[in-house]
């Protein structure tokens, strides 16, 4: 116990320290790529992880957060912070709409549905001229400011986003701990018997995938005002098999291995840029390699303590 | 008029259900849904440019050896990917990781081996037009569609009439007492991703004639379409695949004519949604109960 607050405590000042140490705006803008891709990974493993729900359609709730938030930003000049929890709610909202009519769905019928509908999401980004101004995107997003502040400088983005990857890791540890995240893990582990125990099956998995869907939206609205640049080729299915390997690569269902599988497999690439054309074939071979022989992921059992252990 | 959009439809049908008859037979025999059917495609496909274009071999034997190639990658894909997790009892989901895996890797030794500039497939043989009750129809399309509903036929007598077809169709029921039975289960699983595999290498050369080009994202639709296809008709039947891929062949026509063609996509994954609501099962499945 101690040891593992007395790691986390290390790493948190690491992160903290880190603009001090490195000034490298190129070393931070990989550092605020990882931290988009944690709370991604974060919100798979909210429904896919926990809940054992596998959607392959989460690139659609990034999208639907994005393009929230640079066109209330673009067109009505509306604020980062209020655009962040506008996204939110309004990719919740498609979740919610999404998920329920799907959710009943099991397995791999799930996936197919929410493969579908991400990219009806991505055509509908496309396509939608008037408003998406489709394959040109739209341009000129306002950087982040929080409250009059401009949080212009690198380092100042780079602490706004490990400000929301701290808040999504505290938001989504505590409700995996709650009597809320026990009733998801049953439905993963049993969706019959968690039902026959009186576990609302439908409604809780809807309620997940809701809030699922809004923390995507949420990297995406920061996604948005960060690359001040949204077009429809970031939202694609590409980005939530992206996504879900990140998960499969920190490991399911462990808030730890989300972070630490969206921070290396995000880092790795940059690192091994000399790879060039090869680094897509070595990503297939980390996921497929993992599946084979880890199939608990990277981190596997290991803890820091940010979630109860489940026996 | 009418007649003319009719042929279209059943030319991009006979695509659809092409690439959707070989992802059908993945799973109605391992339960497993192949993410890298859409990449077998396109192998098949950029293997149809060199030995059609670079080697300038006609039509047949580029379709053969695509399909040849294909299948025994498909059967390399199932020995190394797949047969693993299911020695090990692996959720199903672990197998569609795996494929996606899979896909990863072969969609970028197309990119590396082939670069990312669109690739011209003109057609092997002379196309003409032939009247017919007053539309015009361009030899290719006859040929398309003929080669396809042939590859269909062929494939549902080799289930029906064969021993190795009834080794597959005793897998696809019961894979544990198949195996009681005598039945060489690892390798009529392997063979029946093969053949599943190839058939989506013919469909590649034949999409590729088609559009007259191949590129580095036709796997992605190709796969993306195929998936439709499969499950409006019923995941893992075979008619089933036929038929949904006649009907998106239809609807998507149908979108193009009324609508422009930027729509074309999104009629075809509401489809596979609205299915997927109303029927899981698809049109032509069983459906299936959940037990304890």
């Amino acid at each position: 116990m101690i040891r593992e607050r007395l790691v986390l405590g290390t790493l948190l000042a690491g992160a903290l320290l880190l603009p001090a140490v490195i000034r490298s705006p190129y070393v931070l803008h990989v550092a605020v790529l990882a931290g988009i891709y944690v709370i991604l990974t974060l919100s798979l493993n909210l429904v896919t992880g926990f809940c054992g729900q596998f959607s392959l359609g989460h690139a659609g709730f990034y999208g639907i957060g994005a393009y929230t938030a640079a066109l209330l930003a673009v067109n009505w000049g509306s604020p980062f912070a209020l655009n962040l929890l506008a996204s939110a709610t309004v990719a919740g909202a498609a979740g919610f709409l999404i998920g329920l009519p799907t959710l009943r769905l099991g397995g791999i019928y799930l996936a197919m549905a929410t493969l579908g509908f991400g990219e009806i999401i991505h055509l509908i980004l496309l396509n939608w001229l008037a408003v998406t101004r489709g394959p040109l995107g739209i341009p000129a997003i306002p950087g982040p400011a929080l409250l009059g502040i401009d949080l212009g400088t690198p380092a100042r983005q780079y602490y706004a986003m490990l400000a929301l990857v701290v808040i999504a890791t505290v938001v989504v540890s505590r409700l995996v701990d709650s009597s809320f995240g026990e009733a998801i893990q049953a439905i993963r582990e049993d969706e019959i018997a968690a039902e026959a125990l009186g576990v609302p099956t439908t409604r809780l998995k809807v309620v997940t995938f809701t809030l699922s869907a809004g923390l995507a939206g949420m990297a995406g609205a920061f996604f948005a005002h960060y690359a001040t640049f949204v077009s429809p080729g970031s939202f694609t299915l590409v980005e939530s098999i992206l996504v879900l390997s990140l998960l499969v690569f920190g490991g399911m269902g462990s808030v730890e291995g989300s972070i630490a599988g969206a921070v290396v497999l995000t880092v790795a690439p940059e690192v091994f840029r000399f790879l060039a054309e090869y680094r897509m074939v070595i990503y297939g071979a980390i996921l497929l390699g993992l599946i084979l022989f880890r199939p608990q992921g990277l981190l596997g059992g290991f803890s820091l303590g940010l979630t109860r252990r489940v026996a | 008029m009418l007649l003319q959009q009719a042929i279209n439809a059943l030319t991009l049908g006979s695509l659809y259900a092409l690439i959707a008859i070989g992802l059908a037979i993945t799973f109605s025999i391992l339960d497993v849904v192949n993410f890298a059917q859409g990449s077998l495609v396109m192998w098949g496909a950029y293997l149809g440019v060199v030995f059609s274009v670079g080697l300038g071999l006609g039509l047949w034997a580029p379709m053969l050896g695509s399909m040849f190639l294909v299948g025994l990658l498909g059967m390399a894909l199932e020995r190394t990917a797949l047969q693993p997790l299911r020695v090990r009892n692996a959720p199903p989901i672990a197998a569609l990781l795996a494929t996606l895996g899979a896909a990863t890797i072969l969609d970028h030794l197309i990119l590396i081996v082939f670069g990312p500039e669109t690739r011209a497939f003109p057609s092997p043989f002379p196309v003409r037009m032939v009247e017919v009750a007053g539309a015009q129809i361009s030899t290719l399309e006859l040929t398309i569609t003929g080669i396809a509903l042939l590859l269909l036929v062929g494939l549902q007598a080799m289930l029906r009439r064969t021993r190795i077809g009834l080794a597959m169709r005793a897998i696809a029921q019961d894979g544990r007492v198949a195996g009681l039975m005598g039945i060489d289960t690892n390798r009529v699983v392997a063979l029946a991703f093969g053949v599943g595999a190839a058939v989506g290498g013919v469909g590649g050369v034949l999409t590729g004639i088609y559009y007259n080009s191949v590129d580095i994202s036709m796997g992605y639709s190709a796969g993306l379409k195929g998936f439709s296809a499969m499950v409006i008709g019923g995941m893992g039947s075979l008619p089933g695949a036929i038929l949904g891929g006649f009907l998106l062949g239809t609807a998507e026509t149908a979108a193009t004519a009324a609508f422009w063609s930027g729509y074309r996509d999104i009629v075809a994954f509401s489809l596979l949604i609205l299915v997927l609501i109303v029927r899981p099962s698809g049109l032509l499945g069983t459906p299936e109960i959940r037990k304890v």
